[in-house]
């Protein structure tokens, strides 16, 4: 069977490793990678980024865009990982409950319909254990 | 450097118009001229900020009022827009390159949430529906609660001041009163922020002309408001600094200013959180402290220093080019006296204009008498 399409590429792999960059010069991280480093401008290397995290923080969205009508409620965050790097992501919350900011949280595969109606893997987090 | 004044104000009521926006943005200009005792050809250079209303916007406006052949530039810079063009046209008067420059800042809305991807790919927070407005203002909210223990009814309060002062605005899109429960109450949007604590989808259109001295004492201005401190900054990663403190800080040392200088204040009120957190980042009061403000009522228009009085972006409306520009008529009329209802109590002589934009932007400005 054919594998699932990524819903973008050169942001995660199959697995949901997150693809990001790292300054040899300087040592800068950047999420997603990007060719020059946001500190010193030196050209930066890809590099796979860690798969965990805390939650810094993080909403509840009950009103979403008119092009995701249909996918409210749903819960986003962001999540600092230990390179230093904020990731913006989803949040596996089914029971929409409160979270707990600085939570430990690892980063998983997860397929979403995306806006043409087509099954697409993205990277999510959910809370470790 | 020579120095740069406020010679006319001048807006249109926001709402959802029928009329084309650059007929409504023409009102504003002769509102405004009006207000300078002026005439559109004695304008040498003018601005129009707008954000989504297309290229050349700014000259179908002028258009409308004349065509005389003056250096036009558009400017968009998110909800900075209008702030960012004022900032350009103080430096074309105080580097001498012009007397009279004129800003106008207006914008035709769409309902509901913005698509910031307009015209372009989709990017891939938007592919996972990150990139949405509330979203990351409640993500802020719940970063402070987690801080400081600020609670939703003290964000909920900044949307019934703000309403109340917006009552007695002739120029705002809302004239409606809510309760703190009514602001508790109405439909959630990304939690813990209510509908009533987001700016409403406004059309709107706000003009200032600016002027350099030897023009401002012909025109024999009763009470001539100088424009001391501005500044446009970005996010940064080199320093461990709030955007908006960076930038109020550079505004504050041109001006020779500080916060305690302060009488009024409109600030980037798009989402109540964001009211309290630019208390905090203004310097009107300690971090964390934001939330004690609104409950001390020291930002109500009868308080020491007042934040929005005229209805802020919660209830005058946010049309995003106009709005840096709005907040300067209101500085204006308040510095002047000319208020009417809505006329802070606490005689003031400083006001300070705050937006910020999607992008990492922060824009300040500072007015004195």
């Amino acid at each position: 069977m054919a594998e699932i399409p990524l819903f973008e590429e050169g942001v995660m792999d199959q697995d949901a490793r997150l693809i990001g960059s790292k300054c040899p010069d300087c040592n800068q991280y950047a999420f997603p990678a990007q060719s020059y480093c946001p500190r010193c401008s030196h050209e930066m290397e890809r590099t796979a980024l860690s798969q965990e995290g805390e939650l810094y923080t993080y909403t509840i969205i009950r009103q979403g865009p008119p092009w995701w009508k249909d996918k409210v409620p749903y819960t986003v965050g962001r999540v600092k990982l230990p390179e230093g790097v904020i990731v913006k992501t989803q949040i596996k919350n089914d029971e929409l409950s409160p979270l707990q900011i600085g939570t430990k949280m690892q980063v998983e595969p997860h397929v979403m319909i995306n806006e043409q109606g087509e099954k697409v893997k993205i990277y999510r987090f959910c809370p470790v254990g | 450097m020579r120095n740069v004044y406020v010679q006319g104000v001048g807006m249109v009521k926001c709402g959802r118009y029928t009329e084309k926006i650059e007929t409504k943005a023409a009102e504003a200009c002769m509102n405004a001229l009006q207000d300078a005792g002026m005439k559109w050809r004695d304008v040498q250079a003018a601005y129009a900020a707008h954000v989504m209303q297309g290229p050349s916007a700014g000259q179908k406006v002028f258009s409308q009022i004349g065509i005389t052949g003056l250096n036009v530039t558009n400017v968009e810079n998110a909800c900075a827009s209008g702030s960012t063009a004022l900032h350009h046209a103080y430096y074309d008067i105080a580097y001498g390159k012009y007397d009279v420059v004129l800003v106008v800042g207006f914008e035709k809305m769409k309902r509901g949430v913005i698509d910031a991807n307009k015209g372009e790919e989709r990017s891939y927070e938007d592919k996972l529906g990150l990139q949405v407005m509330p979203s990351e203002y409640a993500q802020k909210a719940q970063r402070h609660m987690y801080e400081y223990g600020t609670t939703p009814e003290q964000m909920a309060k900044v949307s019934v001041k703000n309403h109340k002062n917006g009552t007695y605005n002739p120029y705002a899109h809302y004239q409606k009163n809510f309760t703190l429960e009514e602001v508790l109450q109405s439909r959630p949007i990304a939690d813990p922020l209510t509908l009533l604590q987001a700016c409403p989808t406004s059309d709107g259109a706000a003009a200032v002309i600016l002027v350099s001295e030897n023009v401002m004492k012909k025109n024999r201005n009763q009470d001539p408001i100088k424009f001391v401190g501005t500044a446009v900054q970005t996010e940064t990663i080199l320093e461990d600094i709030d955007l908006t403190t960076r930038t109020a800080n550079i505004a504050y040392q041109m001006a020779g200013l500080g916060p305690k200088d302060i009488s009024l204040a409109e600030v980037h009120d798009a989402f109540t959180i964001g009211e309290l957190l630019h208390y905090e980042a203004l310097g009107f009061c300690a971090p964390g402290e934001s939330g004690s403000l609104i409950d001390e009522g020291v930002t109500e228009i009868t308080g020491s220093l007042p934040v929005s009085p005229s209805g802020g972006l919660q209830s005058r409306g946010h049309p995003l080019g106009m709005t840096g520009v709005a907040q300067v008529c209101e500085i204006a009329w308040q510095l002047r006296g000319e208020a009417g209802q809505r006329q802070v109590q606490n005689n003031p002589k400083v006001g300070l204009a705050h937006t910020q934009g999607a992008g990492g932007i922060c824009a300040v400005n500072i007015f004195s008498l």
